[in-house]
């Protein structure tokens, strides 16, 4: 049996175009990038990233 | 989501032609970004009313300048730019309300088109401030920071 997939393993769909705060680095809507591109983000961070301001979803989620 | 404040923006521009990108924030008073969609109207046998062709769009930055002294103000940097007989495009990044997660972010290319090089009155406020125009080149790159 697989090991349950990391945290930081996990990959996100961007929703609107976005860039990088640190690197300035600009990420089109639709692409996908792993939870360790927003390294920079805290836990926390990136939670309002997903929750509140809905600029990424967890891919799979919802069964996508 | 949080509501943004009238009072809070970030402008970075380039200090000098193919330079870095500076933070000027702290001698700018008041900014506008905007675009410009130029449409065609054209109408129809029968209708009364318009169809447009939907064009392109020019965008303009506009911001007002602290005049400070000194060759590193924003002030001497831009009538520099304004100045200058064979210009090139200088970078800029805005930002709303600040360089912050979920704060938005417009980046583009722009020449200086306007600079009032003297504003001066004896009996004013005692603050010069000078509206700096620039016109945008090519397109502004809209993203959201994360």
């Amino acid at each position: 049996m697989p090991a349950k997939q990391a945290d930081t393993e996990k990959q996100y769909r961007v929703l609107v175009d976005i860039s990088h705060r640190v690197s300035g680095e600009v990420v089109k809507r639709g692409e996908v990038r792993p939870r360790s591109w927003w390294s920079h983000m805290t836990d926390f961070e990136f939670g309002v990233l997903v929750d509140d301001l809905k600029l990424i979803e967890e891919v799979n989620h919802g069964g996508n | 989501m949080a509501v943004i404040s009238i009072t809070d923006a970030v402008i970075k521009m380039d200090s000098t032609e193919g330079g870095s990108l500076t933070d000027y924030s702290s001698e700018i008073i008041s900014g506008v970004l905007e675009t410009t969609r130029t449409n065609t109207p054209h109408y129809t046998f029968g209708s009364p009313a318009a169809k447009v062709s939907v064009g392109r769009y020019t965008g303009t930055l506009k911001f007002v300048v602290e005049a400070n002294t000194g060759a590193s103000s924003l002030h001497c940097v831009i009538s520099t730019m304004a100045l200058d007989g064979s210009p090139t495009a200088r970078s800029f990044e805005v930002y709303e309300p600040s360089t912050a997660v979920g704060s938005h972010k417009y980046a583009f290319e722009a020449y200086s088109v306007g600079y009032p090089l003297l504003n001066s009155d004896a009996g004013g406020s005692g603050v010069a401030t000078h509206e700096a125009t620039f016109a945008i080149y090519g397109e502004i790159t809209y993203t959201v920071v994360t």
